[in-house]
């Protein structure tokens, strides 16, 4: 069951506390957005509406502002919520229409899991590659140019130098993931 | 004071400066920095939506590595502080989670005990005494409005100062000798990552934040995050064709200005990197 499997998840434990204010609705900067607001998502999680919230592009537009979180009168932590539903939603496989945020954390987790280090330049080029490779020129060239004059790309891509620790890490780290 | 040092990747790459004028500041403040070895990314609010063990087990390598030879660790950037802050408290919340992490960490021969105490650095020199500041006051920047800006993920959930109108930022540059101006704004969103994924969004928030600084008389926005530098400074023009304005607004560390304050070289502070050029508006404190 979804709302069982959700309450078991560190952090999932506070959806029944929600009285349906919508608090965390009018705090959010993009519930303007959303499909379903804040308030509605859990709404729609109590009823088991798995697919329907998996599939949402609300949980797409999330930027972990946390301002729902600080002002819920019941002390749910709704960014949290947000990170479960996201993480399960890619877990399962589902891509929303509007995908890119779910691409986006991905291919940042994807390198990060390789190199230990974020490449700004490699995330952007595989963000763009995997979404809408016209983006490289009409999104991302203009905002390269302004950087790269003013020496703000780094010239060679950052790693950790125990290799072999930090893999030995990641691996059993996604393993549990898998478990 | 010593601290283990966690710059973060921003800091090593688009936000150069930010590293550079913290560097600076410190040095002069007697705060202690060593870069905790060999440290790995944070995984930000990436980590967490693709794999919640992920984001701990990453924050967790940090953590052991820096109190393998440090009891606090100060960080400049929100969304690593977030992490980090979020990542140590959970692992005491959940003892489920404690218990798979210390597995997870043994696999790479690693040991988390829980010591170590995690600050941002605007706390770490907003907590400083004021005559420790007032006295290095060489050059104040009498005259200059600024807007003081917060983001989210240091005010936010609950770590440090107040989730909607934190006030340690303002009172550190009106130490200074600049002019704070009212900012309703100053702990809104800048859209973080959205401004890669979702150009139109992301776009709306900045343009009410940098409005709202312009419309309060603001020279020029000071910040302590280099992703809310990046998404303030660097889509100005976008900004401005879009939505037929004429924003103009340098966004800079507040290290930064501390620095020019403190009578520092604008050039060991970085203030040419900034998209958006502070020269101008700072020209008589340069």
């Amino acid at each position: 069951m979804f709302l069982e499997e959700l309450l078991a998840m560190p952090g999932g434990e506070a959806l029944l506390k929600c009285m349906q204010c919508g608090t965390c609705s009018g705090s959010c900067p993009t519930s303007y957005q959303m499909d379903f607001s804040p308030r509605r998502l859990i709404t729609m999680i109590k009823a088991g509406m798995k697919q329907e919230v998996l599939n949402s592009s609300a949980i797409w537009l999330c930027a972990s502002c946390y301002s729902c979180s600080v002002r819920c009168p019941r002390g749910i932590e709704f960014t949290e919520i947000m990170y479960l539903l996201k993480s399960m939603a890619i877990k399962e496989g589902i891509l929303p229409p509007k995908h890119d945020s779910s691409i986006f954390y991905q291919t940042f987790s994807e390198i990060v899991t390789e190199t230990g280090r974020m490449n700004e330049s490699k995330l952007i080029t595989n963000y763009a590659m995997k979404t809408d490779y016209t983006r490289l020129w009409k999104q991302f060239a203009p905002l390269g140019m302004k950087l790269m004059r003013r020496g703000r790309i780094a010239l060679f891509p950052a790693k950790i130098k125990n290799k072999a620790e930090f893999s030995a890490l990641m691996k059993k780290a996604l393993q549990g993931r898998e478990a | 004071m010593s601290y283990a040092y966690y710059p973060g990747c921003s800091l090593h790459s688009s936000a150069k400066d930010y590293d550079q004028s913290i560097k600076a500041l410190c040095n002069i403040l007697g705060i202690q920095l060593q870069e905790i070895d060999d440290w790995n990314c944070c995984g930000a609010t990436a980590a967490p939506s693709v794999n919640p063990d992920l984001a701990l087990t990453l924050v967790l390598r940090n953590l052991a590595r820096a109190e393998a030879n440090h009891e606090k660790l100060v960080t400049a950037c929100n969304a690593c502080y977030l992490a980090l802050r979020r990542a140590k408290e959970r692992i005491d919340q959940y003892p489920q989670l404690k218990a798979k992490m210390e597995d997870n960490l043994e696999a790479a021969g690693l040991e988390y005990q829980g010591r170590v105490t995690v600050q941002h650095l605007l706390e770490v020199v907003a907590s400083l005494e004021p005559g420790v500041l007032a006295k290095q006051i060489k050059k104040p920047l009498t005259g200059l409005k600024v807007a003081c800006y917060y983001g989210c993920q240091l005010v936010r959930p609950r770590f440090y100062d107040d989730p909607e109108d934190p006030r340690s930022l303002d009172w550190l540059m009106e130490l200074t000798g600049a002019q704070v101006v009212p900012f309703r704004h100053k702990a809104k969103c800048c859209a973080a990552s959205l401004a890669t994924t979702k150009d139109m969004v992301a776009w709306k928030m900045i343009k009410d934040i940098l409005q709202d600084a312009q419309q309060e008389g603001a020279q020029l926005i000071v910040t302590i995050c280099p992703m809310c530098q990046m998404n303030l400074d660097a889509y100005q023009d976008r900004i401005n064709a879009r939505f037929n304005l004429n924003l103009e607004l340098p966004v800079v560390y507040f290290t930064q200005l501390l620095g020019l304050a403190f009578g520092l070289d604008s050039r060991n502070l970085g203030l040419d990197k900034p998209v958006v050029s502070p020269r101008r508006v700072l020209s008589s404190f340069l």
